[in-house]
């Protein structure tokens, strides 16, 4: 007998831990069926938040199992033999994934998001292209996902960079090499707690061949206005790196497509390919002048409509999916990696001609992969270069769907996460409950006031004339209590507390009207 | 004599046993306290907490189901305020019933029992006329579970009514079986999860006094907002106290198991509405519940009760009367019988 609350995530999706991908989506679209809100099954079993706090746990061990790099980390865990590792990474290449990498996009999106939202570097970019939007939702559901997957959500950024670092020197290696290399990382970066921390190790690797390639450092500045979004980890990652573009726009780029990628996959792709671009005009010439550099010849290609250009514009491909490259990292790493073998071969030719283009391309490799896998393939190469390169109108208009449908997703994520764990408002130990105050809790809470009184059965008529501070129109004290203690029972106050600050303010206010 | 493990402080020596040994005795085997009258060798008690549902009419069928199968079986109708029993089973009004045995002291089962005509099945109608008929008596309803615990039949079934009151949750809780009936409907739904936890709780209740935790059970039954609103939290205070008793405390509870079957099932989906409830109620209480299958909603059912026969024997190849006759087959599976062929 175990509480769902204590349940591993298998044992919440009901599935055996060697279930596949594919086994578990369909356990988690049943159990959604199951557990919906207007389930027989579940009717007057259990209250509706119950049923509520069990989704949004399935949902979570839907998106953590379905993601190869964090269900490795969850079932390190949970102490089960490593061996999964290697199913989880055949696992995710079927195209079965690409649901469950958008669910973990989103997911991570969230996480990211706050970290987006809030870092500089992602923010003015964004800003600047019409992102700002979405940026304020991030935060919210940021805040969830940090309170929520916390660990994995950050574990799981870090692996992605650590990926992408090692798709670029690997390009050609197979999987396992690639998952190898990412472990390697893990283990360095082990000693910084924060995930971001763990980032910066690889991102300096990166950064540092990057930098061998490149030498184009405006990075400094982009390095310092990161730091602040993701915090400490990020300032550590910094100094390594010290002013080396690629870093830069590694850090830039994974943080814009944590951003974006709430949206869903294929929002993302062009919120991706917009960051980059940002981040390779505002941030510095670095990156553009990799990229362009890199890209130089490749680019001609790229802006060309033609959509697979990746044998012959290995490159071009490379700094067009740069941007892109956040949004794979959102995804999960190891379809990455899985989709990378293709791309990955074009450029294994190309990484020796330019060293710049090596670099560069390592981010492109990834971002290339995800953003065949989520959209279709001809339309996300196609979009990742328009808004690449051009900066033209096409750009924005990608810009604006992604925005549109990442906004749609950071809603639905925010409402979520409301209903999980709402958060009071700080209220101090002697507040005086008035109307004011209970109404805002009750909008904390993301109750409507119909919801509340639906489940309290107090007439909305009431519950309006107390949130309004109508003494005159309120019935008598006696029944007032008994409603004021049914709405703080609802809104988790404290019934005594909130009923009898409310009826002495009530009696003093009447009493002088 | 005691049996070591639970003597239920309010619980009738029934309970204690049922409680106490979890495992099946051998067939036949008389309870200890019980001289040497045999036992039934298995229980069925019918409930749902909704009224309504066809509980009268999946016991009346059951015992057909069963008796044809070569079993003696003995049907009680245990819903005291509103018995109809004997009219499922087409018997006239009965002249003896069950108040009789409970008004006079002296009476034995054996003189309330009716034969239905199906052979095989005997049945004890329930109360009639008595005003208090409903109203058991705490000593009454102890008399009674002892003696229905001595009654020969190879199975017993308990036909319960409506609610959730202790006269009915007693007799659910001794059972082998509890077989909960369920319509696809949420109102029924509804009153079955009630029913169950009514049911757990009870079991707690009786149980608390050899854990000491009757202010955690009472608290739980009845606090509004409380924080023991289900058995993991109540097992997780008495962990607290006493991890080993929590232990015993959790098996025991497990041991109960409650056999879902749903009724009237009008599509295809409703016929899954079982195992979404027991998947449901397991996620939530971490406690197994068995879904025997469904019952398609029948015409022929209906006709039947109009014409105050079984379905089974009316209309033998029904659906409804086929679903029994799985249900019956299920049960004489879990029991180990071998399952003979119905006719």
């Amino acid at each position: 007998m175990k509480p769902f609350a204590q349940q591993t995530y298998y044992e919440l999706l009901e599935v055996p831990v060697t279930a596949q991908m594919e086994e578990i989506h369909v356990a988690y679209s049943r159990l959604m069926e199951l557990y919906a809100p207007d389930s027989i099954a579940v009717y007057a079993l259990v209250d509706a938040d119950q049923v509520d706090v069990l989704r949004a746990r399935m949902t979570e061990a839907m998106e953590i199992l379905t993601d190869a790099d964090l269900r490795v980390e969850y079932d390190k865990d949970l102490g089960l033999p490593a061996r999964k590792v290697a199913e989880a990474v055949t696992a995710p290449p079927p195209v079965a994934e690409v649901g469950p990498t958008q669910r973990a996009a989103e997911a991570l999106a969230s996480a990211v998001g706050a970290s987006a939202a809030t870092s500089p570097v992602a923010t003015p970019e964004v800003a600047g292209k019409g992102m700002e939007e979405p940026e304020p939702e991030l935060s919210g559901p940021a805040a969830f996902r940090a309170s929520f997957v916390s660990g994995y959500s950050l574990s799981y950024v870090t692996s992605s960079l650590q990926t992408a670092p090692f798709g670029g020197g690997f390009m050609g290696m197979p999987a396992a090499g690639r998952m190898d290399g990412g472990a390697a990382s893990t283990v360095e970066s082990g000693s910084s707690a924060a995930p971001v921390a763990q980032v910066s190790p690889k991102t300096v690797d990166t950064g540092t061949e990057a930098t061998a390639a490149v030498s184009v450092a405006a990075p400094a500045s982009v390095v310092a206005e990161a730091p602040s979004p993701v915090a400490a980890p990020v300032a550590s990652s910094s100094a390594a790196p010290s002013g080396e573009s690629p870093v830069v726009a590694v850090v830039a780029t994974t943080v814009q497509p944590e951003a974006s990628s709430p949206a869903a996959s294929s929002g993302e792709s062009p919120v991706a390919a917009s960051s980059p671009s940002d981040t390779a005009g505002s941030s510095a010439a670095d990156a553009s002048a990799e990229a362009q550099g890199a890209q130089a010849p490749a680019s001609p290609a790229a802006t060309e409509p033609e959509p697979e250009p990746e044998p012959s514009v290995p490159e071009a491909p490379v700094v067009a999916q740069v941007p892109p490259a956040p949004s794979p990292v959102e995804d999960v790493p190891v379809p990455s990696v899985a989709a990378q073998p293709p791309v990955a071969e074009p450029q294994p030719p190309t990484p020796a001609p330019p060293s710049t283009s090596i670099v560069v391309a390592p981010p492109p490799s990834r971002s290339t992969g995800t953003s065949r896998p989520t959209t279709s393939p001809t339309g996300a190469s196609a979009q990742t270069r328009g808004p690449g390169r051009q900066l033209g109108d096409a750009q924005v208009l990608a810009q604006d769907a992604a925005i549109a449908t990442a906004e749609a997703a950071m809603a639905q994520v925010s409402a979520r996460v409301r209903e999980a764990r709402p958060r009071l408002p700080e209220i101090a130990a002697d507040a005086e409950f008035n109307g004011e105050l209970l109404r805002r809790v009750r909008e904390t809470r993301g109750f409507t006031l119909q919801q509340v009184a639906d489940r309290t059965r107090i007439s909305s008529r009431h519950l309006e004339n107390v949130e309004a501070d109508r003494y005159t129109l309120l019935p008598p004290p006696v029944y007032l209590r008994g409603i004021l203690m049914n709405l703080a029972r609802e809104l988790g106050l404290d019934p005594l507390q909130v009923s009898r600050s409310y009826l002495g303010l009530a009696s003093e206010k009447s009493g002088k009207k | 004599m005691r049996l070591p493990m639970s003597k239920p402080s309010r619980a009738p020596q029934a309970d204690a046993r049922a409680l106490g040994s979890p495992t099946p005795e051998p067939v036949h085997a008389g309870p200890p306290g019980l001289g040497r009258r045999e036992r039934p060798r298995r229980i069925i008690a019918v409930g749902g907490g909704k009224g309504g549902i066809g509980k009268s009419m999946v016991s009346a069928n059951l015992g057909v189901a069963l008796a044809q199968s070569g079993l003696n079986v003995l049907l009680v109708d245990a819903d005291l305020g509103g018995a109809n029993l004997h009219t499922c089973l087409g018997v006239g009004q009965p002249e003896a019933t069950l108040s009789d045995f409970l008004r006079r002291n002296k009476a034995r089962l054996e003189d309330v029992i009716v034969p239905t005509g199906v052979p095989r099945l005997s049945l004890i109608a329930g109360a009639q006329d008595a005003l208090d008929a409903a109203n058991l008596k705490y000593a009454q309803k102890q008399k009674l579970l002892k003696t229905l615990l001595g009654a020969q039949a190879d199975y017993l079934i308990l036909d319960l009514g409506a609610g959730t009151s202790f006269n009915t949750i007693d007799f659910f809780i001794m059972a082998d079986h509890g077989l909960l009936v369920v319509l696809p409907e949420p109102t029924s739904v509804e009153n079955a999860y009630r029913f169950a936890k009514a049911a757990f709780f009870r079991r707690l209740q009786q149980m608390e006094a050899q854990y000491g935790i009757q202010d955690l059970v009472d608290s739980a039954l009845t606090t509004r907002e409380g924080s023991l609103r289900t058995l993991h939290d109540v097992l997780e205070q008495v962990r607290r106290k006493d991890p080993v008793g929590a232990e015993r405390l959790e098996r025991e509870l497990a041991a109960f198991r409650i056999r879902l079957v749903v009724n009237q099932a009008r599509t295809d989906a409703d016929l899954n509405v079982g195992t979404a409830v027991a998947s449901a109620w397991k996620k939530f209480f971490g406690i197994d519940m068995d879904d025997l299958g469904a019952i398609r909603y029948d015409d022929e059912a209906w006709r039947a009760v109009r014409k105050r026969r079984p379905v089974l024997i009316e209309r033998p190849d029904s659906p409804a009367a086929l679903a029994i006759q799985r249900i019956a087959a299920r049960l004489l599976a879990i029991d180990g019988t071998p399952i003979p062929a119905t006719p």
